[in-house]
């Protein structure tokens, strides 16, 4: 067993008594909600989807907020359950928000909206930036600068629903199988929506660990881990910045296996404000947790961020974890190297 | 002696007396001729003289006359009495006595003896008929002849010594004709005896045999592979003999004939020297005598044999014939072994993979690779195809290996040793000797070894071209015999084994591109340049160069392989600008993109082809796809399949380079574009963008402009003409505000997009000749439809008139148009909510009240001239609003307008669009390079097999390049503090090796 893996775990059963979740949500978790639960629509309504639709919608996501004083705003997703693209070749996603003006200056909307697509089984991950076309364009206005919106237009407040093709933004068609979905904002995270692209193919490959620099990992088989992630906001100069996770996964993040070993494949995605997300793929190994019933398994692994992305740039950063189910964060950070 | 001492000492007896006066003493002295002793009692008388008288020899043999009167006086000494058996021998019996004088006389006297002298013969009986003569001689002197030999006694004869002598007279041969004995002795009353002998002799003829050598070559028969028509070139396998006879008395003669064999019969026997006359029956006598017969013996099967010359018994007598005369000889086989390279052999060559990292790995492989040793020739092709050699030069080149067989001792007669094997070329031929394979020392021609040194151990040597030939196999190699002088005058023997020679030389002047262009085709080959254009056919054909190689002499099915020899600058910064990033594990880039000039990678020898009737040929290979790869042509004959091995600047595989022509040409990418323009309208040349593209080994060339009507630009819908004022923005240096570039400009500005860039590119004329041209439009703004924007609530506003005195700025998630795009109002929905102030209400406090809700109407929504976002518009009023005299405020709900988007630039895939911004002239440069960039394919997604992820690559606003400071031209937006207006570090390998024969679809 590591050395690092014993403080590790007293560290969990500590934080595991006290059920306190070092989560942050800056956004408005219960609008986001809304917004997931107003963009939840049959499918057919995702593939024809037009102006009218996307009226109605932002009205009715305009009807959240209190339009005197609307909060800063929430990020909400909606995708069909399943596309054909043999029929089809358009896979919808229904990005919604809602933002206060101050919010759009602090964070400029467009530039910084990314959607992780992630192919369940296979552990890829796309990063799209739905809202920015494919073209050279004018420079975006950076979050932030300029004059603030005034105490008249701070108030003013914005409903959006944007139809995102994943087949056009990927310029190419999905691999059939189970997606996941997740929309960012820069510290918002949207809900993860499930879709199923074609059919699953019937036994996927196995995945295989790939050691990284940085990374480590142990076994850990006991019956329940709770999803933990333990990052401190920012570490002295010259000290390791390490990132500790637990989860406790299984098929629905694409965690399959025979025996008592298994891979498992997630991201952790470092994301600072109008710049490029750094995006860390984590191939490793998870144990076969104790019990019976469908097959869990455990991960428990260390990063050091500064030596696992060598050209991690200082700054701040929102932070999220990828487990294949899920996006977990954000966890604000900040680097000083 | 003087008279005194004679009278003294020899008439010692005899008294002198004093003589009258007038007379003379007259003294005869009487001595032995054997012994000279004194004779006594002979007598004595004066036969005649003036004073006769008689006396006797006394005691000391002297007679003694007084008194003589003077005058001549003759004694006559008559040997009677005692000395009956005496003979005078000499006498001195007369004189003159003088007055007062003495004068002796001596007369020498010896007694009688016989001599019995016998004439023995050797042998032969015969020899009695012939006739001899016998003398003797000494104190006496007889002859006899006699008829037949026997003897003869001589008598009486002076005692004393003698010599006797026999001559044989007459025909006949002897010994010695004349035979003698000294001292023969004749004994005073006694007889001497003599015997002589004669030998007779006999004729003995003796059979001769001489050879030019003691062996004959064995024709291997090699020329039975010439071809018909040819000269035949036979071995010199003719060895002279001559036959002769020695007789040792010729004049006895012999009339015999000779009978000439050889055992065992590995020689035929011929009379004449072109072996048409085989030898029949035995030689006459009269080619024997005087000889010599000349005889050649032709070889027919190697191994030793005897040559004999057997002589009729002879007929005559006194002749003895001797012999028979044997020669030992032998018929002999030389040979050669020639090898040469075979290509199955080179073929069959541990593959030596060249996608290996680093390439060095591949180059050491290389270098250790063994070529398999040549193979012997067979003799058929040794004539029928020749060893082909190049021409040496600098050691460049290879030998051919040449081994000299061991020779079969069985069959080399003794005395051969020192015979010579020699090694000749023909006149004319430029062949030269080696004792190694590669450098080492030359041996000149004709090359020598002897006999012995041969036999011991075969003997290696390498064969090198030092002249080109005229003709196919005009060279040959001749291994033959020769031996030092003596004996028969002899040739050198030639062709024991042969073998013909083939020497070229690729001539590296003529090596070239073969390249014409075709009408309507593109030209790919700047020849002046030397830069070949890739990317002007698909992808890899637009790789396939044609390699024209050309050998001296002109002759036909020649090998050639021809290379691309890798400059050693390729994939760096020398050649191509940048070097290529070390994460491009060279062994893991695809070969497809890698040039090929064999017909299977990992083998050694490269693409070849037999030679035409000029001498030429064309061989095709292709280029790698890396822009700035300059290459070197080389070709070399596949005899020389360690040229394969050749690298450019390598410490030992550059050593030995073919023929090559250096720096034959660099990849290079060209491509044309065609500006359209709207007549009337005029926004912004092209500028210096071809610089950035030059740095990445493409040429940017440019059309003659196409302009559309502006009739036709203005039927076009959606609009592209809009105000300048509405279509051009950019965001200040600081990054806090947009700015517009044409504030209240309403001058046409030309706006193209998606909806419409097609009828523009259209006009763009398409030529076979320039297959890739990029259409391109450059103009004020490109915009494009971008569906409806959120929907905006703007919170209360206090207005006391409608329309408002103060319009209600309100901003979108999207650009605008007006009209957009989509076509339709700029505002797609709007809901307005009013109150009015009632001062009464609240217990005159005052309130709110009267609210009521109205639809914004289009109108209500318009774009301000002198605005500075794009994303900015104006509630100018609200439909249905009526202000109250109190006041009014009004809030605006649902607000969601026709959007738009604009660009800096679009690659379509029928052209490119760029949008002018006159407040960055170099960033609209950047803009044209960075759209070109796009239509080809950059920043690049898709790359060759094996090379890494470009690491700054990232999809937003296309694939784009995130280098440092965001100064790449392929970042996704402009003006940027940092721009290096070129292709980055990192971006520009990946648009090197870029496919740019088609445009991004």
């Amino acid at each position: 067993m590591h050395g690092w893996r014993a403080a590790w775990t007293a560290a969990l059963a500590l934080l595991a008594t006290l059920a306190i979740a070092r989560e942050v949500k800056p956004m408005d978790p219960e609008l986001s909600q809304h917004i997931a639960q107003t963009l939840r629509l049959p499918d057919a309504a995702y593939f024809d989807f037009d102006q009218a639709a996307q009226l109605r919608l932002q009205a009715a996501l305009a009807g959240l907020v209190n339009p005197d004083t609307p909060p800063p705003g929430a990020l909400g997703l909606g995708a069909p359950a399943r596309a054909r693209q043999a029929l089809l070749p358009t896979v919808p996603v229904l990005v919604g928000s809602v933002r206060n003006a101050r919010r759009d200056w602090q964070v400029n909307f467009a530039p910084n909206l990314r959607l992780l697509v992630r192919h369940v089984a296979s552990g890829r991950l796309d990063l799209l930036t739905p809202a920015i076309s494919m073209r050279r364009g004018m420079k975006p206005m950076r979050s932030g600068a300029g004059v603030p919106p005034g105490p008249q237009q701070a108030a003013d407040s914005l409903a959006a629903v944007q139809r995102v093709d994943l087949h056009e933004r990927l310029g190419q068609a999905l691999a059939p199988g189970d997606y996941r979905v997740t929309a960012l904002v820069h510290d918002w995270v949207s809900n993860t929506v499930a879709l199923q692209v074609g059919a699953p193919p019937a036994a996927p490959p196995p995945l295989a660990p790939q050691p990284h620099a940085g990374v480590q990992a142990a076994a850990d088989n006991r019956a329940q881990l709770p999803s933990l992630v333990q990052l401190p906001a920012q570490a002295p100069p010259g000290q390791p910045l390490l990132l500790k996770l637990a989860l406790q996964v299984g098929a629905e993040a694409g965690v399959m296996g025979e025996g008592q070993g298994a891979t498992w494949a997630g991201h952790l995605l470092l994301v600072p404000l109008d710049e490029a997300v750094q995006v860390l793929p984590l191939r490793v190994p998870a144990a076969r947790a104790q019990g019976g019933g469908p097959a869990r398994f455990n991960v428990l692994c260390q990063v050091d961020l500064l030596q696992a992305l060598p050209e991690l740039a200082d700054g701040s950063y929102q932070v999220y974890v990828e487990t294949g189910a899920q996006v977990l964060g954000p966890y604000p950070l900040r680097v000083t190297r | 002696m003087g008279l005194f001492d004679k009278l003294k000492g020899k008439g010692a007896d005899q008294a002198v007396l004093p003589c009258q006066q007038g007379k003379g003493v007259l003294l005869v002295r009487v001595v032995r001729s054997d012994n000279g002793q004194p004779v006594s009692g002979a007598s004595v008388n004066i036969a005649n003289g003036a004073t006769p008288g008689n006396g006797a020899s006394n005691g000391g043999g002297t007679a003694s006359f007084n008194n003589r009167d003077p005058g001549n006086y003759t004694v006559d000494v008559p040997l009677t009495g005692a000395l009956a058996n005496y003979k005078i021998v000499e006498q001195e019996n007369s004189g003159t006595v003088t007055a007062g004088g003495t004068k002796i006389l001596t007369v020498k006297v010896a007694p009688l003896g016989h001599l019995q002298v016998n004439v023995v013969h050797e042998k032969d009986k015969a020899a009695y008929q012939h006739e001899v003569e016998i003398t003797v001689s000494g104190a006496d002197q007889a002859s006899q002849v006699l008829p037949g030999g026997g003897g003869h006694r001589f008598g009486p004869l002076a005692a004393g010594k003698y010599t006797v002598t026999v001559t044989a007279r007459g025909k006949g041969a002897w010994e010695h004709r004349i035979v003698s004995q000294q001292n023969v002795v004749v004994p005073a009353g006694g007889t001497g005896q003599a015997q002589l002998k004669l030998k007779r002799l006999s004729n003995v003829v003796t059979p001769k045999i001489e050879t030019e050598y003691k062996v004959v070559l064995k024709d291997r028969g090699l020329s039975a592979h010439q071809a018909v028509g040819e000269v035949l070139l036979k071995a010199d396998d003719v060895t002279r003999v001559e036959l002769s006879l020695e007789q040792s008395q010729p004049a006895i003669g012999y009339s015999g004939k000779g009978q000439v064999t050889v055992a065992p019969g590995n020689v035929d026997i011929f009379t004449d020297a072109a072996c048409t006359l085989p030898l029949a029956g035995k030689t006459a006598n009269n080619l024997l005598l005087p000889g010599p017969c000349v005889l050649y013996l032709k070889g027919k099967t190697a191994g030793r044999f005897t040559l004999e010359l057997l002589l009729d018994p002879p007929t005559e007598p006194f002749v003895e014939v001797k012999g028979p005369a044997r020669e030992e000889m032998g018929c002999v086989e030389l040979k050669f072994t020639l090898h040469r390279h075979d290509a199955a052999d080179i073929q069959g060559m541990a593959d030596i993979d060249p996608d290996v990292h680093p390439l060095s790995k591949y180059h050491k492989a290389l270098r250790d690779a063994k070529i398999p040793p040549q193979k012997a020739m067979t003799d058929a092709q040794k004539v029928a195809d020749g060893r082909l050699l190049h021409v040496q030069s600098s050691d460049h080149h290879d030998r051919a290996r040449l081994v000299l067989e061991k020779l079969d001792a069985a069959h080399w007669p003794a005395g051969t040793d020192d015979h010579q094997i020699s090694l000749v070329q023909a006149a004319g031929a430029g062949l030269t000797l080696h004792d190694k394979q590669h450098k080492g020392s030359t041996l000149a021609l004709p090359h020598r070894l002897r006999v012995k040194d041969l036999k011991a151990k075969s003997t290696e040597l390498w064969l090198q071209a030092g002249a080109v030939g005229a003709a196919w196999r005009d060279q040959v190699l001749s291994m033959g015999l020769d031996r030092a002088a003596g004996g028969l005058a002899h040739t050198p023997k030639l062709r024991g084994d042969w073998a013909r020679v083939t020497a070229v030389q690729v001539d590296a002047a003529q090596l070239a591109v073969s390249y014409t262009v075709q009408p309507n085709q593109p030209d790919e080959w700047n020849a002046a340049g030397k830069r070949w254009y890739i990317n002007l056919r698909p992808d890899p054909d637009g790789r396939k160069i044609k390699i024209k190689a050309k050998i001296t002499p002109a002759l036909a099915g020649v090998k050639l392989h021809c290379m691309l020899a890798p400059d050693k600058a390729n994939q760096s910064a020398t050649n191509s600008g940048k070097d290529l990033p070390s994460n491009w594990k060279w062994g893991t880039v695809e070969a497809a993109v890698k040039h090929s000039d064999k017909p299977a990678r990992k083998k050694l020898l490269h693409n070849g082809a037999d030679t035409d009737a000029q001498g030429q040929v064309e061989v095709e290979v292709t280029l790698s796809r890396f822009g700035g790869d300059i290459f070197h042509l080389g070709a070399y004959i596949d005899q020389d399949p360690h040229l394969a091995k050749y690298v450019d600047e390598h410490a030992d595989l550059s050593q030995r380079k073919p023929a090559l022509l250096e720096d034959a040409l660099q990849v290079w990418r060209r491509f044309w574009y065609h500006e359209v323009k709207v007549a009337g309208i005029v926004v912004k040349g092209f500028g210096n963008a071809a610089d950035a593209y030059e740095d990445v080994m493409a040429e940017m060339k440019d059309e003659p402009a196409v302009t559309m009507p502006r009739l036709t630009a203005d039927a076009i819908n959606p609009p592209v003409i809009y105000p300048k004022h509405m279509v051009s923005f950019y965001l200040n240096a600081a990054g806090t505000a947009y700015v517009n570039n044409f504030p209240g400009d309403a001058g046409d500005g030309l706006v193209v997009g998606d909806s419409n860039e097609s009828q523009f590119m259209a006009l763009a004329v398409k030529a076979a000749d320039k297959p890739v041209k990029v259409p391109m439009i450059n103009v004020h703004g490109l915009w494009i439809a971008d569906g409806t924007s959120g929907s905006r609530n703007v919170g209360w506003q206090q207005v006391n008139a409608n329309p408002f005195a103060a319009p209600v700025p309100v901003s979108f998630d999207k650009e605008m148009l007006d009209p957009p795009l989509q076509g339709g109002n700029l505002l797609a929905a709007g809901t307005w909510n009013a109150e009015d102030w009632d001062p009464a209400a609240n217990g005159g406090a005052g309130a709110w009240g009267n609210p009521r809700p109205g639809v914004l109407a289009a109108a209500d929504l318009s774009l301000d001239p002198n605005r500075s976002s794009p994303y900015a518009a104006r509630i100018t009023g609200a439909t249905g609003l009526v202000v109250s005299p109190n006041g009014t405020r009004v809030r605006f709900s649902g607000l969601a307008v026709n959007g738009g988007t604009n660009f800096l630039g679009t690659s379509y895939p029928d052209g490119i669009v760029n949008c002018y911004t006159p407040n960055d002239e170099v960033d609209f440069i950047n803009t044209i390079t960075h759209e070109l960039g796009h239509t080809f394919k950059q920043v690049a997604k898709v790359y060759p097999a094996g090379v890494p992820r470009h690491g700054k690559q990232y999809d937003q606003d296309g694939s784009h390049c995130n280098y440092k400071n965001k100064s790449c031209l392929m970042y996704e937006s402009g003006p940027q503090k940092v721009h290096l207006d070129r292709f980055c570090e990192i971006c520009h390998p990946y648009v090197l090796v870029q496919d740019m024969h088609q445009p991004m679809p």
